[in-house]
């Protein structure tokens, strides 16, 4: 049973930040289905798990979602919308800290860069893992990261001065 | 208002919700119980990794990909036969469906698996039928699917029934699903068989023009798809239902063959070596990637093909992890959930009357 137990460790190393990862996008309820069916995925490919495997394994998570995003639409995007809720609130009027007035500007930008810009920020990915799980060169997503963080930098002082506008 | 220009990756990063934290997330009893079910349903080795004789390279891409670095679990050597031995012998072995009668016939038997509630009661009822499917050759010839041939619908096990006996033998039960409320009752007890008219054999696609190799064969199941979903990205189970259909059709030998091709170039499929249908006729195993299902969990595809005539003898789903639902009415990993098991085929020239059947004649 030494694969088992390597897979165990395995497992349990990287069960809560794969967990992560899938609730970002789809609240914690579907995200540990999506998590169950990665690592039953890696289980039986687990002779093609890279080292570091992280990345490996969220780009297995990211392809089940995006399959069930096309195969249940429905139950998807209320998930989704869901995990938005929990994450952003509701109401971001009146924002006065900056972590709120960061939420709120990340909610502006294109799906496609908050994935890139929460993949390193809250997933603690380097640049070259994250590519990985994109599917993407290193440099593309170096080039992609730099521009999403300047239009997240700007969307942040927007925001801010809407909220302090709105006050005045 | 001066503001303090600060990193805004290290301020992004500081805002990360609470939920997310890998450290919140850490050790929940599903946590341990999913990997329990992930080791224990996994009964037979993983396939290594080995050169896919019939694909291009570029169809291995992502897997060699993955190969050419360093890999966690070094490969064990196979105790079963390469998965693509399994079909190729299974291709070499089809025949010429012989002279043509008036209609392509096949006989198969369905059985699928539900969880269902009945007052405060929850239990597993198995529906099972009998399917007879007849195929004109030409346009005029009457095609039709029979369905509900010696069809009942039962508690699953004998614990199943008593969950039934305790509701008060309902005549109905309510579907249960992981993913809200599931709308519709199903009705216990026998029912009689249907017929419904299809189209006729060449009238869906040109069976006798259908590519007879593998990559033109996945580039005609591939457009098929898009046009009946519309758009979207074709699914291996998809790709593998349309093979295997094709498998048990009268169409060229070679599109048959490279229908297994098909089979054969779906990411993650493997030997599980011999296994028995829900017959017990004895055949070689192939196992497809698995998939979630509303009602069930995640479940894993078999096929079981018979190694003299290279026909598919079933297609079953084994239960790899229950779902809430699954898990409430006692379904565990290893169940064989699903099954389609293939009783007869060939060409013939009348249809059988079917007495007390619903629907055209």
């Amino acid at each position: 049973m030494a694969e088992a137990d390597q897979f165990r460790e395995l497992y349990n190393a990287c069960y809560p930040r794969v967990l992560a990862y899938a609730s970002g996008h789809v609240g914690r309820q579907l995200g540990e289905d999506v998590v169950s069916e990665t690592f039953a995925v890696a289980w039986r490919r687990r002779h093609e798990i890279p080292v570091p495997p992280l990345p490996w394994l969220l780009g297995v998570a990211r392809n089940l979602l995006r399959t069930s995003r096309r195969t249940e639409i429905r139950q998807y995007e209320l998930a989704a919308a869901t995990a938005r809720h929990e994450q952003f609130g509701e109401d971001t009027g009146g924002i006065v800290t900056e972590r709120a007035a960061v939420l709120a500007a990340l909610r502006t930008l294109p799906e496609s860069e908050q994935e890139l810009l929460t993949l390193v920020a809250w997933h603690g990915l380097t640049p070259k893992e994250a590519a990985k799980v994109l599917g993407c060169s290193t440099a593309t997503f170096a080039v992609r990261l730099h521009r999403a963080r300047r239009r997240l930098e700007k969307a942040v002082a927007d925001t801010q001065d809407a909220a302090v506008g709105g006050r005045s | 208002m001066a503001r303090a220009k600060r990193d805004v990756m290290k301020a992004l990063a500081d805002a990360r919700p609470e939920a997310l934290d890998p450290e919140r997330l850490a050790g929940s009893p599903r946590q341990q119980r999913d990997l329990e079910q992930i080791i224990s349903a996994a009964i037979t080795p993983a396939r290594p990794r080995s050169v896919r004789r019939w694909l291009p390279v570029g169809a291995v891409g992502a897997v060699a990909a993955v190969a050419a670095g360093i890999v966690l679990f070094a490969p064990t050597q196979p105790s079963f036969p390469d998965v693509n031995r399994v079909l190729v012998d299974a291709a070499n072995k089809l025949v010429e469906p012989g002279p043509e009668g008036t209609y392509w016939e096949t006989k198969t038997r369905h059985s699928s698996t539900w969880p269902v509630a009945a007052g405060d009661r929850r239990f597993a009822l198995v529906i099972e039928e009998e399917r007879e499917v007849s195929l004109g050759r030409k346009p005029e010839s009457k095609s039709r699917a029979v369905s509900g041939l010696n069809a009942v619908t039962r508690p699953r096990t004998l614990a199943d029934e008593q969950a039934w006996r305790a509701a008060g033998t309902p005549a109905s039960a309510q579907l249960l699903s992981d993913v809200g409320v599931r709308e519709g009752a199903v009705a216990l007890g026998q029912r009689p068989p249907a017929i419904k008219p299809l189209p006729w054999l060449s009238g869906r696609e040109d069976h006798a023009g259908l590519p007879k190799d593998a990559d033109g064969l996945r580039r005609h199941l591939t457009e098929r798809y898009r046009e009946e979903a519309g758009a979207g990205t074709v699914s291996d189970a998809w790709l593998v239902d349309r093979a295997r259909e094709l498998i048990t059709s009268p169409v060229a030998k070679e599109t048959r063959a490279a229908a297994y091709e098909v089979i054969a170039g779906t990411a993650g499929v493997r030997s599980l070596g011999e296994r028995a249908d829900p017959l017990g006729r004895k055949g070689n195993a192939i196992a497809l990637p698995t998939r979630r299902d509303d009602a069930l969990g995640l479940v894993e595809q078999q096929l079981i093909i018979d190694p003299g005539t290279g026909l598919p003898l079933a297609s079953q789903e084994v239960l790899v992890v229950p779902g809430a639902s699954a898990a409430s009415v006692g379904l565990a990993a290893g169940d064989i959930v699903r099954s389609e098991t293939l009783l007869g085929l060939g060409w013939t020239d009348q249809q059988r009357d079917i007495p007390g059947a619903i629907g055209p004649r």
